[in-house]
């Protein structure tokens, strides 16, 4: 090849080129061809090793020809491509392989406890509870006291509680904080659910942890009910769950709200399951707040989020929720 | 607390359902029974007591609810017991030193018992129970316990040294051998019982081994009081040791009726091992106050409960728990029993009429009236970044706010200040709460990179927080969003431009020295002129620590700082009607410049009709020397009026190429 002139070659194999790629009469042979004038060994390779050998003076001279070439091969791929795929579109050939597995596409996961947690306040907001938020680090005045909790309770304890050190607040213990916080700030009529961390120094195990989420609401009204309390929680969990649900109260005990009770729901296959507790708003704890008991009466409830998830997600353990591993987050997105 | 269904039988021969029957009554009305255990022809049930009703933590207390339940009569067992013998002052006395932490304390004495095994029926409710039988004096102590719940403890009165009792708080370097066999060093706030000399007991909690009854024993002392709950709780705590009498005093014995479960015991132990009781026992203190009657309206039950309970159903009901009902007047004036002290209030006289009229009755029937709900900003901006993080790809975690007290608990890019500490964690070690998510999302990586997964991304949107200035203020909170990725530094750092970019926002990043960053890989991101976030590659130590294998990203911005400059709502600009020209411009700089003085004199030129100026490409190698690299910028330049020409975008294009020459000795690539 050698002894030929660079651009003679340079034509005659450009000649060959265009012929094979005008040859192909299918999508599937114009690859082939184009695989073997352009490809990695194409025949086009031996064009582009020209311009290294040619001598200097001709270097530009033969660098053009051969991009030249290489740019009008290219359209030609392209021209073709556009004929023949029509005419395959007519002619009931596919031009692509269709049983290809496509390629995974990077794809993100919301938390199911945000899901959930999303879920409980859409539901809460279609009945008037309007969405709201408390300091997960409280004082004493707003985790106990203002709850009805004095000093001295048991639920107080050092080892009930996170305590910081060298400090007078805690790790709230529970949502009710922010019953007191929003009563501080607003007058009645009120209502809010109020989503959030709390802490428990809790071992650790397939049911319990140390941190977990709970839902809280609260509805201040003047002639407000218990039978509202189970109205507004039948409606709520008839939402979450379907028609089928049924509610049963129980009566229980905490200090920020008498009467009392734990919220146990049946639905599905599953058998009853307690979900939470509730009550009507203690006076005590009105009082806290300036607001007068004999004028106004309310109800509150305490949801717990990870016991709804578990429920819900059919996940067995926990501590799923705090381990994060992708394949579980991915999994339930 | 265990409970025997044969047992609670016993007082209410009216009774006549199952086991199960009664369990569920029980669990319905508010005490909870959580399991029955078959245990030859009885059933033990484990019960949850709620904390306000202590007179539920005995057989007779639980028999008083099921009587309520099902419409019969308690029987109250015999307590009488003949008092035959001298004075108890003759044989004994006692001093009460610290009448707070002990209102009340009565002494019987029983002399010439004989102390052997118990009958056969005590030791079957003693073991129904799980308690080992000891002998028919501590079994009828024991006995007693969980038939009233009032905890008594019998002394070997001629162990005690001058044979008389004085309750007093621990003197320094004081110990005491319990009858558990240990040993505990007492402090000057324990309270504790003392013969003339040393103590004998701890007030509420155990008796001494020195002084117990045992085979041998003649006369017996027997202690029946009633003691302040805190300061039994504070010793049971410090002393870790809890026992049926702690845990009864802990939440509240009736002081009124300490005598009479005293005399039940005697009653018992005259029964079983003989002897003479003497009389006229020791009192002090004495039984306290009476309860008040409390006011109850009708009115008060429907307006709380959204229900008419019936009022002689109310008496009724309220007669069935043994209080005293005067139903003359307007309203109900209710006089709870004694053993009943957390009837106080109206409203506590509301829930027991509702709690045994049944919840089941209340109706369901909306009534509410509608109220508008308003946004929440924040939670809305919260779920904002959250969704455009998804769409980025990443996954959301969400971690404890506890990190291990190592080195990455220090860590800290926007707070300021002391970490904060818990007294208590649940791991010791484990009670810092974190500055910075890095900590957490290093350890979700290092969970992920265990179980094999790869190209992680993740995401986190939480609060962290440092100590505040003083232990007045509420401790404070900062919201942010964080993020880890194995894709390295320029895809983490779309993710920040693209956040901003989705609330209107744009940002710059420049160098930042931080000793939880690799020094020379980090970077403050700023937005405004102020730094509102960081990125970079985590140092080499945190990512030894942490165990991880591979060399993310991590970034974190403030939430707050993106909520106040970022744009709620976004409004429609018009899409470009005219054809934009499109230039690259390849500039050889030198390898130490940051890309970022290019992009600023880019910016500094005020282009005419820029739209844009991306890096599309850096080069390096033999074409562009040693020491130099050679990046491409694509710039757009656009106009709204018309297409334009090459020569207009030439001249721009000049003046860049100038400024670059000049200001950076860059070389400008054909």
């Amino acid at each position: 090849m050698s002894a030929q002139d660079p651009l003679e070659t340079i034509q005659t194999v450009g000649e060959a080129c265009r012929q094979a790629l005008l040859d192909a009469e299918d999508v599937a042979s114009l690859q082939a061809a184009r695989q073997e004038v352009l490809g990695r060994k194409g025949r086009f390779v031996a064009l582009t090793d020209l311009i290294k050998t040619a001598p200097k003076e001709r270097k530009g001279q033969v660098g053009q020809a051969v991009n030249g070439l290489k740019k009008e091969l290219a359209e030609l791929v392209e021209q073709r491509q556009g004929e023949l795929g029509v005419s395959a579109a007519t002619g009931g050939v596919s031009s692509i392989d269709v049983t290809l597995p496509g390629t995974a596409p990077a794809v993100g996961a919301l938390h199911p406890l945000t899901k959930i947690e999303r879920h409980l306040v859409r539901v809460l907001a279609s009945l008037g509870f309007e969405v709201t938020e408390g300091p997960e680090i409280e004082d004493e005045f707003h985790n106990f006291e203002a709850l009805n909790i004095p000093s001295h309770h048991p639920a107080r304890d050092e080892s009930e509680n996170f305590y910081l050190r060298g400090l007078p607040h805690l790790l709230r213990s529970q949502t009710s904080t922010v019953q007191i916080r929003t009563m501080e700030a607003e007058s009645p009529p009120i209502r809010v659910c109020a989503p959030g961390r709390v802490f428990r120094p809790d071992t650790v195990d397939a049911t319990h942890h140390y941190m977990f989420h709970q839902v809280e609401g609260l509805a201040v009204d003047r002639g407000i009910t218990m039978a509202d309390l189970k109205t507004t929680l039948l409606i709520f969990f008839k939402a979450l769950f379907g028609d089928d649900v049924e509610l049963r109260l129980r009566p229980s005990f905490f200090p920020f709200t008498e009467p009392s009770a734990e919220v146990d729901v049946h639905f599905g296959e599953k058998g009853w399951v307690e979900i939470g507790g509730c009550g009507m708003v203690d006076p005590n704890v009105f009082r806290s707040v300036g607001i007068d008991p004999d004028e106004w009466t309310g109800f509150a409830f305490g949801l717990g989020i990870e016991r709804l998830a578990m429920r819900q997600f059919a996940v067995p353990d926990i501590r799923y929720f705090t381990e994060n591993d992708v394949r579980f987050l991915k999994q339930l997105d | 607390m265990r409970a025997s269904y044969n047992w609670i039988r016993t007082y209410v021969p009216g009774w006549s359902g199952s086991a199960e029957e009664m369990a569920e009554k029980l669990t319905f009305s508010g005490t909870e029974v959580e399991e029955g255990e078959p245990h030859g022809d009885d059933v033990i049930f484990e019960i949850g007591v709620t904390s306000n009703r202590p007179d539920s933590l005995c057989h007779l207390g639980l028999a008083r609810e099921v009587a309520a339940l099902a419409g019969e009569t308690s029987q109250e067992p015999e307590c009488d017991a003949p008092h035959d013998g001298p004075l108890t002052s003759e044989a004994t006395s006692v001093t009460v030193e610290d009448g707070h932490g002990c209102p009340r304390f009565t002494a019987r004495v029983i002399d010439g018992v004989k102390v052997g095994p118990s009958p056969d029926w005590l030791v079957e409710r003693i073991e129904a129970l799980g308690m080992r039988a000891v002998n028919n004096v501590v079994d009828v102590t024991n006995f007693v316990l969980h038939e009233l719940n009032q905890p008594l403890h019998a002394y070997d009165l001629d162990k005690l040294n001058e044979s008389r009792l004085v309750v007093r708080r621990a003197r320094k370097g004081e110990k005491l051998v319990a009858i558990n066999g240990n040993t505990y060093d007492l402090d000057t706030e324990d309270l504790v019982i003392a013969d003339a000399e040393s103590p004998v007991g701890l007030a509420g909690v155990m008796g001494g081994l020195e002084t117990e009854v045992g085979a041998g024993t003649q006369r017996i002392l027997m202690e029946s009081a009633s003691f302040d709950a805190p300061t039994v709780r504070r010793m049971s705590r410090r002393l870790q040791l809890s026992s049926d009498a702690s845990y009864r005093f802990e939440r509240g014995c009736d002081r009124q009726g300490a005598l009479r479960a005293s005399e039940r015991a005697c009653r018992l132990i005259l029964e079983l091992c003989g002897g003479t009781l003497r009389s006229d026992p020791i009192d002090v203190g004495g039984a306290g106050p009476d309860s008040s009657p409390v006011t109850l309206r009708m009115s008060e039950v429907s307006r709380i409960c959204g229900i008419e309970v019936p009022r002689d159903r109310a008496v009724a009901i309220l007669r069935a728990l043994a209080c005293d009902v005067d139903d003359g007047g307007d309203a109900l004036a209710v006089t709870p029993p004694a053993f009943r002290a957390d009837l106080t209030r109206e409203i506590d006289l509301v829930e027991e009429v509702i709690r045994l009229y049944g919840l089941h009755h209340l109706p369901v029937e909306a009534g509410m009236p509608i109220m508008a709900v308003h946004d929440h900003p924040e939670r809305l901006l919260r779920e904002r970044v959250k969704d455009r993080m998804v769409a980025l790809g990443y996954t959301e975690t969400v971690t404890p706010d506890f990190v291990s007290e190592t080195a990455a608990s220090e860590a800290a890019f926007l707070v300021e200040g002391e970490g904060l500490v818990v007294r208590n964690p649940v791991r010791k070690g484990e009670g810092a709460l974190r500055r910075s998510l890095l900590p957490s999302l290093l350890t979700v990586r290092k969970h992920n990179q265990d179980r094999g997964n790869e190209d992680v991304r993740l995401f986190e949107l939480s609060n962290v927080r440092a100590a505040p200035r003083s232990a007045d203020e509420a401790v404070p909170h900062l919201a942010v969003i964080a993020w880890l990725t194995d894709d390295g530094y320029r895809a983490a750092r779309g993710v920040a431009e693209s956040l901003l970019e989705h609330l209107g926002l744009s940002l710059s990043v420049s160098p930042l020295d931080s000793p939880w960053l690799e020094t020379g890989s980090g970077g403050g991101i700023m937005c405004d002129g102020a730094r509102i976030g960081v990125i970079g590659r985590p140092s080499k130590r945190l990512l030894k620590d942490a165990g991880l294998k591979v060399d993310p990203i991590y970034g974190e911005l403030d939430l707050a700082a993106l909520g106040e400059r970022g744009a709620d709502l976004r409004c429609f600009t018009g899409l470009a009607r005219f054809p934009g020209v499109v230039r690259d411009l390849t500039v050889d700089v030198a390898e130490d410049r940051p890309y970022g003085d290019i992009a600023a004199l880019v910016e500094e030129a005020g282009l005419s009709w820029l739209e844009e100026a991306e890096l599309v490409d850096i080069y390096r190698g033999k074409n562009c020397g040693p020491g130099k690299k050679s990046p491409t910028i694509r710039l757009t330049f656009r106009s709204g009026e018309g297409t334009l020409t090459s020569e207009q975008v030439d001249g721009e294009m000049a003046r860049l190429m100038d400024l670059l020459r000049q200001r950076i000795d860059a070389t400008i690539r054909a």
